[in-house]
Protein backbone atom coordinates (compact mmCIF):
# COMPACT_ATOMS: atom_id res chain seq x y z
CA UNK A 1 0.00 0.00 0.00
CA UNK A 2 1.19 3.29 -0.61
CA UNK A 3 0.08 6.95 0.37
CA UNK A 4 1.26 9.85 -0.42
CA UNK A 5 0.45 13.08 1.30
CA UNK A 6 2.25 15.88 1.74
CA UNK A 7 3.34 17.95 5.32
CA UNK A 8 1.00 18.88 8.11
CA UNK A 9 -2.54 18.04 7.53
CA UNK A 10 -2.15 15.94 4.73
CA UNK A 11 -0.06 13.55 6.52
CA UNK A 12 -2.65 13.40 9.57
CA UNK A 13 -5.35 13.12 7.37
CA UNK A 14 -2.79 9.53 6.16
CA UNK A 15 -2.54 8.54 9.29
CA UNK A 16 -6.18 8.81 10.40
CA UNK A 17 -7.11 6.47 7.30
CA UNK A 18 -3.95 4.26 8.06
CA UNK A 19 -5.84 3.41 11.52
CA UNK A 20 -9.17 2.78 10.02
CA UNK A 21 -8.06 0.09 8.17
CA UNK A 22 -8.09 -3.18 9.07
CA UNK A 23 -5.50 -5.32 6.51
CA UNK A 24 -4.04 -8.69 8.21
CA UNK A 25 -0.12 -8.29 7.57
CA UNK A 26 0.31 -11.12 5.85
CA UNK A 27 -1.68 -9.52 2.82
CA UNK A 28 0.55 -6.78 2.68
CA UNK A 29 4.06 -6.65 2.85
CA UNK A 30 4.30 -2.68 3.54
CA UNK A 31 2.58 0.50 4.42
CA UNK A 32 4.61 3.02 2.76
CA UNK A 33 4.01 6.64 2.41
CA UNK A 34 5.87 9.30 -0.43
CA UNK A 35 5.72 12.96 0.92
CA UNK A 36 6.90 15.94 0.33
CA UNK A 37 8.62 18.00 3.57
CA UNK A 38 7.26 17.29 6.73
CA UNK A 39 9.89 17.85 10.32
CA UNK A 40 7.09 15.93 12.37
CA UNK A 41 7.42 12.03 12.56
CA UNK A 42 5.81 10.16 9.80
CA UNK A 43 4.65 6.93 12.44
CA UNK A 44 3.16 4.74 12.23
CA UNK A 45 4.41 3.74 8.27
CA UNK A 46 6.20 0.83 7.79
CA UNK A 47 8.46 3.09 5.19
CA UNK A 48 8.80 6.59 4.20
CA UNK A 49 10.23 8.21 1.57
CA UNK A 50 10.64 11.78 1.43
CA UNK A 51 10.41 13.97 -1.98
CA UNK A 52 12.64 16.71 -0.58
CA UNK A 53 11.40 19.83 -2.36
CA UNK A 54 8.88 22.62 0.02
CA UNK A 55 5.24 22.72 -0.95
CA UNK A 56 4.78 25.55 -3.57
CA UNK A 57 3.32 27.53 -0.89
CA UNK A 58 7.10 28.45 -0.16
CA UNK A 59 8.48 28.90 -2.88
CA UNK A 60 9.10 32.28 -4.15
CA UNK A 61 8.27 31.87 -7.57
CA UNK A 62 5.69 29.91 -10.48
CA UNK A 63 9.54 29.49 -12.34
CA UNK A 64 10.57 27.77 -9.25
CA UNK A 65 7.48 25.41 -8.80
CA UNK A 66 7.91 24.02 -12.01
CA UNK A 67 11.86 23.24 -11.77
CA UNK A 68 10.80 21.68 -8.56
CA UNK A 69 8.29 19.85 -9.69
CA UNK A 70 10.10 18.28 -12.56
CA UNK A 71 12.70 17.15 -9.87
CA UNK A 72 10.26 15.73 -7.97
CA UNK A 73 9.16 13.74 -10.37
CA UNK A 74 12.44 12.50 -11.59
CA UNK A 75 12.94 11.45 -7.67
CA UNK A 76 9.94 9.88 -7.73
CA UNK A 77 10.92 7.42 -10.61
CA UNK A 78 14.18 6.50 -9.23
CA UNK A 79 12.69 5.93 -6.33
CA UNK A 80 10.04 3.78 -8.15
CA UNK A 81 11.95 2.20 -10.70
CA UNK A 82 11.00 -1.80 -9.57
CA UNK A 83 11.47 -1.15 -5.33
CA UNK A 84 7.69 -1.47 -4.81
CA UNK A 85 4.64 -3.79 -6.28
CA UNK A 86 2.13 -1.05 -5.69
CA UNK A 87 -1.88 -2.68 -5.25
CA UNK A 88 -3.33 0.25 -3.69
CA UNK A 89 -2.40 3.75 -3.78
CA UNK A 90 -3.97 6.37 -1.29
CA UNK A 91 -3.75 9.91 -1.64
CA UNK A 92 -5.22 12.66 0.91
CA UNK A 93 -3.10 15.28 -1.21
CA UNK A 94 -1.35 17.67 -2.25
CA UNK A 95 -0.32 18.05 -6.00
CA UNK A 96 2.84 16.18 -6.17
CA UNK A 97 0.48 13.16 -5.60
CA UNK A 98 -1.04 13.69 -9.63
CA UNK A 99 2.89 11.70 -11.28
CA UNK A 100 2.71 8.51 -8.31
CA UNK A 101 -1.24 8.14 -8.69
CA UNK A 102 -1.01 7.97 -12.71
CA UNK A 103 1.82 5.72 -12.65
CA UNK A 104 1.01 3.22 -10.29
CA UNK A 105 -2.67 3.71 -11.79
CA UNK A 106 -1.10 2.44 -15.30
CA UNK A 107 0.61 -0.48 -13.50
CA UNK A 108 -2.80 -1.78 -12.15
CA UNK A 109 -3.01 -0.47 -8.48
CA UNK A 110 -6.16 0.56 -6.70
CA UNK A 111 -6.77 4.38 -6.90
CA UNK A 112 -8.27 5.91 -3.81
CA UNK A 113 -8.28 9.60 -3.47
CA UNK A 114 -9.30 11.56 -0.46
CA UNK A 115 -10.33 15.33 -1.59
CA UNK A 116 -8.09 17.57 1.50
CA UNK A 117 -10.61 18.25 4.38
CA UNK A 118 -9.28 21.95 3.96
CA UNK A 119 -11.25 22.40 0.31
CA UNK A 120 -14.81 23.96 0.91
CA UNK A 121 -15.06 26.47 -2.43
CA UNK A 122 -12.26 26.01 -5.15
CA UNK A 123 -10.97 22.51 -6.87
CA UNK A 124 -7.40 22.23 -7.28
CA UNK A 125 -5.90 21.22 -10.49
CA UNK A 126 -4.53 18.02 -8.77
CA UNK A 127 -8.00 17.51 -7.56
CA UNK A 128 -9.42 17.68 -10.87
CA UNK A 129 -7.03 15.61 -12.79
CA UNK A 130 -7.60 13.27 -9.65
CA UNK A 131 -11.33 13.05 -9.82
CA UNK A 132 -11.48 11.72 -13.40
CA UNK A 133 -8.77 8.86 -12.79
CA UNK A 134 -9.75 7.62 -8.98
CA UNK A 135 -10.98 4.62 -8.79
CA UNK A 136 -13.08 5.84 -5.48
CA UNK A 137 -12.62 10.06 -4.90
CA UNK A 138 -13.98 10.62 -1.16
CA UNK A 139 -15.53 14.07 0.50
CA UNK A 140 -14.82 14.53 4.00
CA UNK A 141 -17.75 17.27 3.71
CA UNK A 142 -21.29 16.89 2.51
CA UNK A 143 -21.13 20.42 0.74
CA UNK A 144 -18.12 19.41 -1.41
CA UNK A 145 -20.11 17.25 -3.05
CA UNK A 146 -21.53 20.41 -5.21
CA UNK A 147 -18.01 20.87 -6.64
CA UNK A 148 -17.53 16.57 -7.27
CA UNK A 149 -21.35 15.74 -8.18
CA UNK A 150 -19.88 11.45 -8.64
CA UNK A 151 -17.76 11.69 -5.40
CA UNK A 152 -18.86 9.66 -2.15
CA UNK A 153 -19.02 11.57 1.33
CA UNK A 154 -17.41 9.90 3.91
CA UNK A 155 -17.41 12.04 6.94
CA UNK A 156 -14.41 13.80 8.27
CA UNK A 157 -11.61 11.36 9.28
CA UNK B 1 -5.68 33.23 31.68
CA UNK B 2 -3.33 31.01 29.71
CA UNK B 3 -2.70 30.87 26.52
CA UNK B 4 -1.31 28.63 23.53
CA UNK B 5 -0.62 29.82 20.17
CA UNK B 6 0.33 26.94 17.70
CA UNK B 7 1.12 27.53 14.05
CA UNK B 8 1.40 23.68 12.91
CA UNK B 9 4.23 23.21 10.77
CA UNK B 10 4.21 26.55 8.71
CA UNK B 11 5.50 29.85 10.30
CA UNK B 12 2.88 32.43 10.79
CA UNK B 13 5.10 35.42 12.22
CA UNK B 14 2.50 38.19 12.10
CA UNK B 15 0.45 36.23 14.48
CA UNK B 16 3.24 35.36 16.81
CA UNK B 17 3.95 38.86 17.10
CA UNK B 18 0.78 40.36 17.80
CA UNK B 19 0.19 38.21 20.63
CA UNK B 20 3.95 38.41 22.01
CA UNK B 21 3.31 42.14 22.08
CA UNK B 22 0.13 41.90 23.15
CA UNK B 23 -1.33 42.03 26.86
CA UNK B 24 -1.42 38.41 27.42
CA UNK B 25 1.75 37.62 26.48
CA UNK B 26 3.19 37.05 30.14
CA UNK B 27 0.67 34.04 30.68
CA UNK B 28 1.38 32.97 26.90
CA UNK B 29 3.04 29.80 25.11
CA UNK B 30 3.86 30.33 21.55
CA UNK B 31 4.91 27.34 18.90
CA UNK B 32 6.68 29.31 16.35
CA UNK B 33 7.60 26.59 14.16
CA UNK B 34 10.48 27.55 11.35
CA UNK B 35 9.16 31.87 12.01
CA UNK B 36 12.03 34.71 11.46
CA UNK B 37 10.59 36.39 14.73
CA UNK B 38 11.36 35.19 17.58
CA UNK B 39 9.46 36.36 20.68
CA UNK B 40 10.63 38.70 23.77
CA UNK B 41 8.03 38.82 25.83
CA UNK B 42 5.95 34.87 25.88
CA UNK B 43 7.31 31.93 26.28
CA UNK B 44 8.31 29.55 23.04
CA UNK B 45 8.96 26.70 20.95
CA UNK B 46 9.61 25.92 17.76
CA UNK B 47 7.97 22.32 17.21
CA UNK B 48 6.27 20.83 20.30
CA UNK B 49 6.04 16.48 20.47
CA UNK B 50 3.97 16.74 23.29
CA UNK B 51 1.57 19.22 21.62
CA UNK B 52 -1.43 17.40 23.56
CA UNK B 53 -0.32 18.58 27.17
CA UNK B 54 0.00 21.92 26.15
CA UNK B 55 -3.02 22.33 24.64
CA UNK B 56 -5.05 20.75 27.88
CA UNK B 57 -2.98 23.11 30.11
CA UNK B 58 -4.18 26.09 28.29
CA UNK B 59 -7.25 27.79 29.04
CA UNK B 60 -7.44 28.79 25.22
CA UNK B 61 -5.92 27.92 22.12
CA UNK B 62 -5.17 30.24 19.06
CA UNK B 63 -4.49 28.53 16.11
CA UNK B 64 -3.86 29.39 12.23
CA UNK B 65 -6.64 27.73 9.73
CA UNK B 66 -4.60 24.62 9.40
CA UNK B 67 -7.41 21.94 9.01
CA UNK B 68 -5.42 19.57 10.84
CA UNK B 69 -5.02 21.74 13.87
CA UNK B 70 -8.45 23.23 13.99
CA UNK B 71 -10.49 19.35 13.56
CA UNK B 72 -7.71 17.95 16.38
CA UNK B 73 -9.25 20.83 18.28
CA UNK B 74 -12.83 20.81 17.45
CA UNK B 75 -12.85 17.04 17.72
CA UNK B 76 -11.59 17.54 21.35
CA UNK B 77 -14.60 19.76 22.06
CA UNK B 78 -12.62 22.77 22.35
CA UNK B 79 -13.48 26.31 20.84
CA UNK B 80 -10.07 27.40 19.70
CA UNK B 81 -9.44 31.46 18.05
CA UNK B 82 -8.72 30.67 14.91
CA UNK B 83 -6.34 33.11 12.27
CA UNK B 84 -6.14 32.54 8.40
CA UNK B 85 -2.75 32.96 7.33
CA UNK B 86 -3.32 34.86 4.42
CA UNK B 87 0.47 35.92 4.72
CA UNK B 88 1.26 32.40 2.49
CA UNK B 89 1.20 32.37 -1.48
CA UNK B 90 -1.84 29.94 -1.09
CA UNK B 91 -5.07 31.11 0.66
CA UNK B 92 -6.67 28.03 1.24
CA UNK B 93 -6.75 28.83 4.89
CA UNK B 94 -9.41 31.58 4.45
CA UNK B 95 -11.81 28.50 2.35
CA UNK B 96 -11.66 26.96 6.44
CA UNK B 97 -11.81 30.24 7.93
CA UNK B 98 -15.26 30.87 6.07
CA UNK B 99 -16.78 27.76 6.83
CA UNK B 100 -15.74 27.67 10.76
CA UNK B 101 -17.74 31.34 10.96
CA UNK B 102 -20.45 30.60 8.97
CA UNK B 103 -21.30 27.56 11.12
CA UNK B 104 -19.98 29.22 14.81
CA UNK B 105 -17.64 25.97 14.74
CA UNK B 106 -15.05 28.27 16.43
CA UNK B 107 -13.89 32.06 16.47
CA UNK B 108 -12.63 33.38 13.68
CA UNK B 109 -10.61 36.43 13.64
CA UNK B 110 -9.72 37.86 9.94
CA UNK B 111 -6.11 38.30 10.58
CA UNK B 112 -3.73 38.84 13.63
CA UNK B 113 -4.59 42.44 14.36
CA UNK B 114 -7.65 41.27 16.04
CA UNK B 115 -6.26 38.26 17.91
CA UNK B 116 -5.64 39.96 21.21
CA UNK B 117 -9.11 40.95 20.94
CA UNK B 118 -10.53 37.48 20.54
CA UNK B 119 -8.67 36.84 23.69
CA UNK B 120 -9.96 39.38 25.79
CA UNK B 121 -13.41 38.71 24.65
CA UNK B 122 -13.12 34.85 24.86
CA UNK B 123 -15.39 33.51 27.23
CA UNK B 124 -18.40 35.88 25.72
CA UNK B 125 -17.50 34.63 22.05
CA UNK B 126 -16.79 30.99 23.32
CA UNK B 127 -20.59 30.93 24.29
CA UNK B 128 -21.84 31.80 20.92
CA UNK B 129 -20.71 28.73 19.24
CA UNK B 130 -22.19 26.41 17.90
CA UNK B 131 -21.27 22.40 19.34
CA UNK B 132 -19.33 20.95 16.23
CA UNK B 133 -21.16 18.41 15.04
CA UNK B 134 -19.77 17.21 11.49
CA UNK B 135 -20.53 13.77 11.11
CA UNK B 136 -16.93 11.54 11.79
CA UNK B 137 -15.81 9.28 9.12
CA UNK B 138 -18.82 6.24 8.17
CA UNK B 139 -17.62 4.29 5.32
CA UNK B 140 -14.57 2.16 7.01
CA UNK B 141 -16.60 -0.93 5.81
CA UNK B 142 -16.28 0.06 2.32
CA UNK B 143 -12.75 1.50 2.54
CA UNK B 144 -11.74 -1.72 3.68
CA UNK B 145 -13.27 -4.10 1.39
CA UNK B 146 -11.79 -2.05 -1.66
CA UNK B 147 -8.33 -2.09 -0.30
CA UNK B 148 -8.49 -6.01 0.84
CA UNK B 149 -10.05 -6.82 -2.77
CA UNK B 150 -6.76 -4.94 -4.63
CA UNK B 151 -4.22 -6.63 -1.93
CA UNK B 152 -2.83 -10.04 -2.97
CA UNK B 153 -3.72 -13.30 -1.05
Amino acid sequence: MLFVAGAGGHIEQARRVLARLDVPASRHAAVVLLTDHDRSAPAPFDKVHTIASPAPKHRPSAWGDRAAYVRDCLRFFRLASGRYRVRVVIVTGPGFAFVPSLFYKLLGARLIVFESWSRFERRSKCSVALYRLADEFYVQHEEVLELYPKATWTGLL
Amino acid sequence: MSVFVTVGTTSFDQLIEAVDNGEHASTAFLQIADGDYRPVHARWCRMLPGIDVAIERADIVVCHAGAGTVFGLLQAGLVPIVVPNLFRRDKHQAELGRWLARRRYAIVASGPDEVNDRIARYAELAAACAPFDTPRFFMTDRLNALVNEALPE
